[in-house]
């Protein structure tokens, strides 16, 4: 039911949907276009990064649900990636390399990590902020020693070495294996965990997590059932994480536990942040920052023809430039690259006022 | 007997930076994560200087960066997010251990250092024991009574708990937070500079500092996070854990404190002697 | 200054004159604009005004914003006594003897009465700590125990008492009676009134009881959608039928009933 303006709906259903204007589907039409284009106009190294950003909004997207959110800030988002790229592995090995397709590899992922989330959850029901980012930090070092251990076992008895091989991402009609393949299918992914997301956000549990998140002892009394929708939070932000845990894991065929760190958790809170909490689109622009910023600095280094020691240590680099707009992020622009444009958006929408005038006449 | 004097040793470094943890969330409620970060960066600089200077003064001179450091933590990852949930200290907190970290890997090629501490050993009860932990403990003792001390029976801790409670308010009440929160930043900052310095003096300066002083943490966590006596006692019964589970398997070391975090989180969030944090009003 | 009635010489000391406030919250929604109001040396001075009136931010910009709360003092200028003190941080402004007692969070909810007594940024003797007993003997009884259990009356109570631990020759306050037994909230009233003549602590007052708020005060301000729309004497004010009408709850010709009017609300003129 397509309504004229998105302030005047007849029903309360027309809110609810998720392209509700023609402008909406007409800019979503153009996007799509838009996104199609790359691997047609670009090189493939380019096409490649984006695929690694497409991945990492997928996990984003799981994060900004688990804590931007229902405001259970996750330090473990690392964990939930390992523990996708491990099924894949786990199926690879165990059960054989025909089992271990796109249909099979991802359900299981998703439903390995949900679950594993609810386990991680369960001990951050009994407590509030601080000690819920402290409880996932702590799950996450328990389950990178727990994969460390796996990789130990396999590796005395498979004789597999510390990476497990994977082969191509097969879907069973078609195997994925170049860079624009792989394009395409994981911008058909994101696009569908986007609509997801979006619709989810706006379901019942979505607003229970919206109430939750500003005040948990309100939202308990009046009656909603507060574990419960923590519980999901948890599981959805994590099947997302394990979901491009196993893309990213077949995307490099090779399943590596170190491949996730802490600092990787803390790379995917920073995109949430950077791109502004609470917002699915900042989840995606923050994605896209976070994951570009070690290419725009490589970029930076070879034009400026930095001195060697700066190469042989790029990822420390990497790390300190990182943290360095992070830290500049959380200072100056609490809301993320969304509050920024939403900023813009005021001052055109107030121009020449610079500030909201009063209602009231002057006396 | 060994035993004994390995988790004596042991729980004083838990202890100390335990202390350190507890000494910023005393006041702000926010958990200081650049701690890693002060304790790798002052203590390569110390050891590096210490060649080029005599050593009272490379000593001196890492104690005054250690505090610079701990000022600038507060300066940019505590002051600017006072009134802001949580969280938001330990991801700017955590940014700037990022940092100083990634500087250290840089600098110094993460290889390995050694302080040239005179040092000598002693028989005690027929063991022998190194003046490095006979230091340990020394400080760990001193240390931890001053600030015990310091805490209980002076306003400072009253300002503290005030301003951990409600900054504004207590701004508002002429509690001078900004000059008790640096102190605190400053001190915490000085004593993970005492504690790399101590480990270093044993086992040569490497990058492993980084994850020993997320142990404080823990140890901080389990003893209650606003508790100078509850810290102790964690850092006793974390010590005494650890040391018996790595006699059966030496692996499980670095796992031991995640264990027992999770253990914490579950049964008693506040920890052993921590303020009882989950009343609320609506 | 203008000539106002209830103006204040200039530099007189220990008198509050703001002048042409304007606050602006999150770089971009004017709160406050125009405001200006005095509060003599030793007086007290009501700030009446309905809900999102802009009478807190007023209080607020006084005692002094910090860096986290996102709003600005655009324009305007603060004086107490001689000094200007726009945009001081609120750990200077109380040096200077100014007391807020904020709307909603008073006190520290983790520590106990005598705690929250002591801990300011000045010493507390044991004569001082004593008369705070003897203004609120129901805290006394209650001195050990942790504030967040105390009722709302004690709450307030103790706000009360902890802001005179700071040396005040000033007070503002904030909806003293919100959510207050008519009882103690008249108890406190009185008390306001007490602490005005025996100490000649200056008051600003923001209340929603307006009557209440009239009748212990000297002067009045009114302020409506971030601008001051009347002011006068408190007695003046009680007897001007848009006062009467809007904020104490009775028209002019009273005895209506809602069948007999078409339109209810007689239109805001501030004339009289």
């Amino acid at each position: 039911m397509v309504a004229v303006s998105p302030y005047l709906s007849t029903h309360y259903r027309a809110r609810l949907y998720l392209l509700n204007t023609p402008a909406w589907r007409w800019l979503v039409i153009a996007t799509l276009i838009v996104a199609a284009l790359p691997p047609l106009l670009f090189s493939v190294y380019y096409v490649s990064l984006l695929n690694l950003v497409l991945i990492a909004c997928i996990g984003a997207i799981g994060l900004n649900i688990t804590t931007g959110f229902a405001g259970q800030v996750n330090l473990g988002q690392a964990g939930f990636l390992l523990i996708g790229e491990f099924v894949a592995g786990v199926i690879s090995i165990h059960l054989g390399p025909i089992w271990a397709n796109f249909w099979i590899a991802a359900p299981a992922a998703m439903a390995a990590g949900g679950l594993i989330g609810v386990l991680v959850g369960w001990p951050a029901l009994r407590v509030r902020g601080l000690y819920v980012a402290l409880a996932t930090l702590a799950a996450f070092f328990v389950i990178q020693h727990l994969g460390l251990r796996y990789v130990e076992y396999l590796t005395r008895t498979y004789k597999t070495g510390i990476d497990i091989k994977l082969s191509t991402l097969d879907l069973l009609f078609l195997k994925v294996e170049s860079e624009r393949s792989w394009y395409f299918l994981l911008l058909i992914i994101t696009v569908l965990v986007i609509a997801a997301a979006n619709g989810l956000v706006r379901t019942k549990a979505g607003r229970a997590w919206q109430a939750l998140r500003e005040h948990e002892l309100m939202t308990q009394v009046m009656g909603v059932n507060v574990a419960q929708y923590k519980l999901i939070a948890f599981a959805v932000g994590a099947s997302l994480a394990a979901l491009a845990g196993m893309l990213f894991g077949f995307y490099h065929h090779t399943v590596n536990p170190e491949a996730f760190t802490v600092e990787a958790s803390v790379e995917y809170l920073a995109m949430i942040i950077i791109g502004g909490m609470g917002s699915i689109a900042g989840a995606v622009l923050g994605a896209i920052f976070v994951v570009l910023v070690p290419y725009g600095l490589q970029w930076l280094l070879d034009t400026f023809e930095a001195p060697a020691q700066f190469l042989v240590y790029f990822s420390a680099l990497r790390l300190g430039v990182f943290a360095f707009l992070m830290l500049i992020f959380l200072l100056l622009e609490p809301e993320g690259l969304i509050g920024l444009w939403q900023r813009v958006r005021t001052f055109f929408v107030l121009w020449p006022f610079r500030f909201r005038p009063l209602e009231a006449k002057r006396q | 007997m060994r035993f004994v004097i390995d988790a004596a040793t042991l729980a004083s470094i838990n202890f100390l930076l335990g202390l350190a943890i507890v000494t910023i969330y005393k006041g702000t409620r926010i958990i200081n994560f650049a701690l890693p970060g002060v304790m790798l960066f002052t203590a390569y600089l110390t050891v590096t200087v210490s060649g080029l200077m005599p050593l009272p003064l490379a000593l001196l001179l890492g104690l005054g960066v250690a505090a610079l450091l701990g000022a600038a933590t507060f300066y940019l990852g505590i002051y600017p997010i006072l009134g802001r949930p949580t969280y938001v200290g330990i991801l700017t907190t955590v940014a700037i251990g990022f940092m100083l970290e990634s500087i250290v890997t840089i600098v110094w090629k993460a290889g390995i250092v050694n302080l040239d501490l005179p040092s000598a050993t002693f028989s005690v009860a027929g063991q022998s024991i190194r003046s490095a932990e006979a230091a340990i403990w020394a400080t760990a003792v001193i240390v931890g009574a001053a600030f015990g001390i310091l805490y209980r029976y002076t306003r400072l801790g009253l300002w503290l708990a005030a301003t951990a409670d409600n900054s504004l308010l207590a701004r508002h009440r002429g509690i001078p937070v900004l000059v008790v929160l640096l102190l605190s930043s400053m001190v915490a900052a000085a004593l993970a500079y005492a504690v790399g310095l101590l480990l270093g003096a044993r086992l040569g300066v490497t990058m492993a500092l980084g994850s020993t002083a997320l142990r404080g943490l823990v140890v901080a966590l389990v003893g209650g996070l606003d508790s100078v006596p509850g810290a102790a006692l964690a850092a006793i019964i974390l010590a005494v854990i650890e040391s018996a589970v790595v006699i059966h398997d030496p692996r499980l070391a670095t796992v031991v404190p995640y264990v027992v975090l999770l253990f914490i989180l579950v049964w008693r969030p506040w920890g052993l002697l921590g303020t009882y944090e989950e009343v609320e009003r609506i | 200054m203008s000539e106002r009635e209830g103006t204040v010489v200039a530099n007189e000391p220990g008198a509050l004159c703001v002048e042409r406030l304007e606050v602006v919250y999150h770089r971009v929604a004017t709160a406050v604009q125009g405001v200006s109001l005095n509060v003599p040396q030793g007086k007290v001075v009501t700030l009446l005004g309905p809900n999102g009136a802009g009478k807190t931010t007023v209080l607020r910009a006084i005692g002094g914003f910090t860096p986290a709360e996102v709003a600005t003092l655009r324009d305007g200028d603060i004086f107490f006594g001689s000094r200007n003190i726009a945009g001081r941080l609120p750990e200077e402004t109380v040096r200077l003897g100014i007391v807020a007692v904020p709307e909603r969070v008073k006190i520290f909810d983790t520590l106990n009465v005598e705690e929250n007594l002591r801990a300011t940024g000045f010493p507390l003797a044991k004569a001082d700590l004593d008369g705070i007993w003897d203004l609120f003997p129901q805290l006394k009884n209650r001195r050990k125990i942790r504030s967040i259990l105390l009722s709302g009356g004690e709450r307030q109570m103790l706000a009360l008492g902890a802001a005179l631990c700071c040396r005040p020759s000033m007070m503002l306050i904030d909806e003293l009676s919100l959510g207050l037994a008519p009882k103690i909230a008249a108890e406190l009233f009185s008390l306001i009134r007490k602490l005005n003549r025996e100490r000649g602590i200056g008051i600003l007052l923001v209340e929603q009881n307006a009557r209440a708020a009239l009748e212990i005060s000297d002067f009045g301000y009114i302020i409506e959608s971030g601008r001051i729309v009347f002011e006068g004497p408190s007695a003046k004010l009680l007897e001007h039928g848009d006062v009467m009408e809007f904020y104490l709850g009775r028209a002019e010709d009273s005895e209506k009933s809602f069948r007999d009017v078409k339109q209810y609300r007689r239109k805001r003129r501030w004339w009289g």
